[in-house]
């Protein structure tokens, strides 16, 4: 059954196919030069937290009681600290500790939020209802304060303060998740695969995730910085990451204590702090800018 | 000649509002469809017209199995429902297609058109080769050239999208399409080349429809028979031909005076009733140029004006020039539509 | 009678694209003009254009005039108190044009802003009288409610009473009855064409509907890929339709057509992009009585009877 006859494609000329969203949207983000700029120092601390061994000229835990408090010089471009360490190397592998901490972090969060997300924004009201309370449960408890209380019963470590961070920022990504669910379930063309008898997994596969994939890396690229900040802040405290291993808010904390004898402690610590906080949070609203379908498709 | 869907006695309610309605005593719940009846033959094409707020669309997507209903049966192909029974609806899906009032909304924005299309195939079970093949088809079946497949919903106009819509009701070549209001929002030249889409379509597959729409100039060309639909209820139905020469319900004239036929009574005053607070009697007495105390009192019921000719209303036919309106006498058994 | 639109040769450019192209047109005081085109008509850039609300990157040519006065020769600031006082549009969608947290009431009060000599109690009192004179019922409750607990049809009803409020001498009705189901746009009609009265100038209804043209215009002008394609009065236009697309159209409109059919006339091919338009004639790419002519020379528009179309073959059929 060709129906051929006078049936030609009506209605105002059509965009060219072949340049799928991505691909514009690609070029889009290129265009951004602060967005490009927050890009190129994501990715140089990508390449330092992962090549630290080979790019690190010293041995981080290395001490050397001679060589203490030396200034900035050749050998020891960020200078060494109170125990003779050299502190660029210790930025360089603390890069490896922060972005870990960030990026396994804020997944677990993800993984938390957005599935608890999926299940209320799909589930009956009443479990809706339980999560929503739960959610805003935990997001009621004052951070700092329940992380120094989980820090008290199960002791420093790098898996504590995971633990911490995954359930702290959960909540933001199961708000986030479970509105979005609500909004997409409420779209024509969700009703219409439900009209053609897709089940519940299938729809949140093939629509649901799809659509939710913009806002949720948005959401991880904004929420890094303030989990650097966590972590930071925590080891800072002296209850996060522990001696020696190198961490920027161990680090800064000895610059504190020495600030008198070498600024420069304190500064080569803040600096990545600082620097990665803003790479992440313009790498974060480049992206939104990208990933927003209608700042594609508006004229 | 067997209906292909029978729709018996349908009632649709809808939980109502805050807890603070409920406490100001409103009904827990709203009845959106008060029992609505109709049949639709093999090849038919039913128009299904009313303002908004009258029920047309919950009516559509209740047959599809969207909105569960309270009570009522309907039966499509010799499977019937009467309540959500999983079994029955996957069946019943498969011989309805539907067709959405916004196309853009109805089509993901991040699934090539192909993908879309060829979705119902997918949730049946259909391989990656023979959806790629049937997408083809498709597309062609409803005038679109191959490479659209590739492409996605923002790329394409509204025109194309509904057509992509149609593509994607026909997927499963199902015996009744839904549609909902199908030409709403397009060119008057495109319009046209949809209904003239949709009816070669019908004429050679033999597609029941249901056609949704506040467009009676549209629903005179394309349908075979009407229901009119107000506040829930189907107040008159006949076919189309029947409904522009002998409209018998004063809602059906109103509406039709609407559309600016010369000599007709001025269109309707005042506002539709909210459905929490359907007026007693007819529902329609609150607007009706030609109410009566009975009205008032009595809901009307269904009368035979003809073959395939029904109306609710105490006083079909009677215009405002007549004096005193007399009843109708009603029938002794209030039929139902059995074509 | 002095004109209240005055349009000389207008043409809007989108960067290197000229969207619309030499539109001369004049609207006098008093009468309402629809303004017919299919989408990809630039009636809407047309618009804008009137309004000052083109965007960004969007260039004007020729003149356009408000009651004498040369719209783009104005300020901004004066272009925006002109906006308030003497042009008022009612939209396409009652649902975005009212603030959806505010009573009805204080809307219809702040529209009247521009006048600055009426106290706030007389603007109240103003914004009840005209929501009754548009046939709302129990004005003094509406004031109070807030829009979503207004109908469709009542919300377009009141941005028609908000438009009508400020007395502008020009007002564009965009779509006005498109959102709207049968008998709520009858009444919207009713009701425009019942305040055709209240406005001291002229309406403009931009629309694709040829009956709403019928039964509430004075004058047509119907647009096509960014030309003015005919114009007159609507006896004329619509009873003896010169140009070949002005025909096409109405043909098409499912109410004209008087024995039911189920295959309805279209005008087939599409609209060409303002980027690549045909050599000659625009309409030569569809036209169903294109002559080789057509396809070389640009028709100018000429006029018959009371009507001007830009057709080589106006006045011969």
């Amino acid at each position: 059954m060709a129906l051929t006859s006078e049936i030609g494609t009506s209605g105002a000329p059509a965009t060219p196919a072949g340049t799928p969203p991505a691909w514009s949207g690609a070029r889009r983000f290129l265009a951004n030069p602060v967005g490009l700029i927050a890009l190129v120092v994501v990715v140089g601390l990508a390449i330092c937290a992962l090549f630290a061994p080979w790019i690190a000229p010293y041995d981080p835990v290395k001490i050397a009681p001679r060589l203490r408090f030396q200034p900035p010089s050749w050998e020891h471009w960020l200078g060494t600290d109170q125990l003779g360490r050299d502190v660029l190397s210790r930025v360089i592998y603390g890069t490896g500790v922060a972005l870990k901490v960030a990026l396994s972090g804020t997944l677990a969060a993800l993984a938390l939020g957005a599935g608890l997300g999926i299940v209320a924004g799909l589930g009956r009201r009443a479990v809706d209802g339980a999560l929503l309370l739960l959610c805003d449960a935990m997001r009621s408890l004052p951070l700092i304060l329940f992380a120094l209380a989980i820090i008290a019963i199960y002791g420093p470590s790098l898996t504590t303060l995971i633990g911490i961070i995954a359930f702290s920022m959960a909540p933001g990504y199961f708000r986030v998740v479970r509105n979005q669910v609500l909004v997409l379930r409420s779209m024509d063309f969700v009703t219409a695969s439900q009209s053609m008898g897709a089940s519940l997994p299938r729809i949140a596969l093939t629509h649901l995730l799809p659509n939710l994939l913009g806002p949720i890396i948005v959401l991880i690229a904004m929420d890094i910085p303030a989990v650097i900040g966590i972590e930071s802040g925590l080891s800072f405290l002296g209850q996060g990451i522990q001696p020696p291993d190198p961490s920027w808010g161990t680090m800064l904390s000895d610059g504190y204590s020495f600030i008198r004898q070498a600024p420069h402690l304190a500064i080569a610590a803040g600096l990545p702090v600082i620097v990665s906080t803003v790479a992440f949070t313009f790498l974060g609203e480049a992206l939104r800018d990208v990933l927003d379908p209608k700042s594609g498709r508006g004229r | 000649m067997t209906a292909l869907l029978e729709v018996n006695d349908l009632v649709v309610r809808y939980p109502s509002g805050s807890l603070m309605d409920r406490l100001r005593g409103e009904p827990r719940d709203v009845t959106v469809l008060d029992g609505v009846s109709l049949t639709l033959g093999p090849g038919e094409t039913l128009g299904l017209v009313g303002e908004s707020g009258s029920g047309k669309t919950t009516l559509g997507r209740a047959i599809g199995g969207l909105t569960p209903m309270a009570s009522g049966s309907i039966t499509l192909a010799g499977a019937s429902a009467t309540g959500e029974k999983d079994g029955f609806w996957r069946e019943m899906r498969r011989n309805v297609g539907f067709m959405f009032q916004d196309p853009m909304a109805a089509l993901d924005p991040r699934m090539r058109l192909a993908a879309s299309i060829t979705e119902p195939l997918a949730v049946n079970g259909a391989g990656r080769a023979e959806r790629r093949r049937r997408a083809g088809e498709l597309l062609a079946e409803v005038g679109l050239s191959p490479d659209f497949a590739g492409r996605f919903p923002h790329q394409i106009s509204g025109g194309q999208a509904r057509r992509v819509t149609v593509a994607r009701a026909l997927a499963l070549r199902p015996k009744l399409v839904i549609a909902d209001e199908p030409t709403a929002g397009l060119d008057l030249s495109v319009q046209g080349e949809l209904l003239n889409l949709l009816n070669a379509i019908q004429a050679a597959s033999a597609v029941s429809f249901l056609f949704i729409t506040h467009n009676l100039a549209v629903a005179r060309h394309v349908t075979d028979r009407i229901a009119v639909m107000y506040l829930g209820r189907i107040v008159e139905s006949a076919r189309t031909a029947e409904i522009f020469a002998r409209p018998a319900h004063p809602y059906t004239r109103a509406l039709l005076s609407a559309h600016g036929r010369p000599g007709a009574p001025p269109p309707l005053k005042g506002e539709v009733p909210s459905l929490k607070r359907r007026p007693r009697g007819c529902a329609f007495h609150t607007r009706c140029p030609l109410a009566a105390e009975l009205c008032r009192r009595e809901a009307p019921a269904e009368r035979i004006l003809g073959p395939l000719h029904q109306v609710r209303c105490h006083f079909p036919l009677a215009t405002a020039g007549d004096a005193a309106p007399h009843a109708f006498p009603a029938p002794p058994e209030p039929a139902r539509s059995t074509p | 009678m002095a004109a209240i639109v005055d349009l000389r040769d207008v043409s809007i450019s989108y960067g290197n694209v000229r969207a619309v192209r030499g539109i001369t047109f004049a609207l006098e005081r008093g009468r309402v003009l629809g303004l017919v085109g299919e989408s990809g008509s630039g009636k809407s850039s047309l618009v804008s254009a009137m309004l000052a609300l083109l965007p960004k990157g969007a260039s004007v040519e020729g003149r356009i005039a408000l009651d004498g006065r040369d719209l783009y020769a104005l300020g901004e600031r004066e272009r925006r108190a002109l906006r308030g006082r003497e042009m008022a549009t009612v939209s396409q969608d009652p649902f975005t044009a009212l603030n959806p947290v505010i009573r009805i009431g204080r809307q219809l009060v702040e529209f009247q802003h521009r006048l600055t000599h009426l106290s706030r109690g007389a603007k109240r009192e103003r914004a009840r009288e005209m929501i009754a004179r548009v046939g709302i019922s129990d004005p003094a409750v509406r004031m109070e409610q807030y829009p979503h607990q207004l109908s469709g049809g009542l919300r377009q009803r009141v941005a028609i009473a908000a438009a009508l409020l400020v007395q502008p001498k020009l007002l564009i009705a965009d779509e006005p009855t498109t959102a709207l189901d049968a008998t709520t746009e009858a009444e919207v009609i009713e009701i425009i064409r019942d305040m055709r009265g209240e406005v001291d100038g002229s309406i403009i209804l931009v629309t694709h509907d040829m009956g709403v043209v019928g039964r509430l215009c004075d004058d047509v002008a119907v647009m096509y890929a960014g030309e003015l394609v005919e114009s007159g009065p609507v006896e004329a236009v619509l009873g003896h339709p010169q140009h070949p697309y002005t025909r096409a159209l109405l043909a098409c409109d499912p109410a004209r057509i008087e024995t039911p059919s189920r295959h309805l006339p279209t005008i087939p091919g599409t609209v060409p992009s303002p980027a690549a338009l045909p050599g000659g004639c625009i309409f030569s790419t569809r036209c169903p009585s294109v002559q080789p002519v057509c396809r070389v020379d640009k028709p100018v528009r000429i006029g018959i009877g009371a009507s001007h179309a830009a057709c080589h073959f106006a006045g011969a059929a």
